[in-house]
């Protein structure tokens, strides 16, 4: 074998850190504007998606949130 | 030496091509928030100093002098599940490990580098985060 292998998928990316999560969750669960609008979209993806959908979804918005600023 | 392999990840290791010759090496490297973290790759060459820490079948696990300590209390589980998606490898004797679970610090040992800095410093990523 020229070069090991690995089998751990490579280097992660795209961290969150506790203040960006703590953020996130104020916004999601307590602002008043902006709370129904994350939690109408939320029940709606969780009906509609898999779990793997909503991780790739998750992952692809992530994405092209680090990618495109708008 | 106790190392747990669970059968679906015994499955997805041959699956890989472990056999007779090919076996999956374990290594620790300083790294991630909680000072370790495990580098696993499949290898066929045995090198001075490893000893085989598992075997079961054509599922051998190799670790180096520096390692074999830290494999001790090693579980190794394979998921298809997109969030902690392919092999997870977690350590019983662990008393600290990051958020994403990629690295650790046992009791017995200190970390080789120091924590802290969130993801950033090392096994999650260091390149990705941009931390």
């Amino acid at each position: 074998m020229k070069q090991p292998v690995s089998i751990k998928g490579g280097e992660s990316v795209y961290c969150i850190n506790e203040s960006q999560l703590k953020e996130s969750l104020r916004l999601a669960n307590e602002d008043p504007v902006s709370s129904p609008r994350i939690q109408q979209a939320r029940e709606h993806v969780e009906s509609t998606l898999t779990r793997n959908e909503r991780a790739a979804l998750a992952f692809l918005l992530i994405e092209r949130l680090r990618t495109h600023n708008h | 030496m106790q190392i747990e392999v669970s059968d679906v990840a015994k499955s997805k290791l041959l699956e890989l091509g472990l056999n007779r010759e090919k076996f999956l090496r374990i290594g620790v490297i300083p790294g991630g928030c909680s000072g370790m973290t495990y580098d696993a790759v499949i290898d066929d060459v045995l090198e001075t100093g490893d000893s085989v820490v598992f075997e079961s079948g054509d599922v051998r696990i190799v670790s180096d002098q520096f390692s074999s300590p830290y494999v001790e209390g090693l579980s190794i589980d394979y998921s298809d599940d997109l969030v902690q998606s392919g092999f997870r490898l977690t350590n019983k004797r662990a008393v600290k490990s990051c958020g994403c679970g990629s690295s650790f610090q046992t009791a017995d040992a200190e970390p080789a580098v120091a924590s802290g800095g969130g993801c950033g410093s090392g096994g999650c990523g260091s390149g990705g985060c941009g931390s």
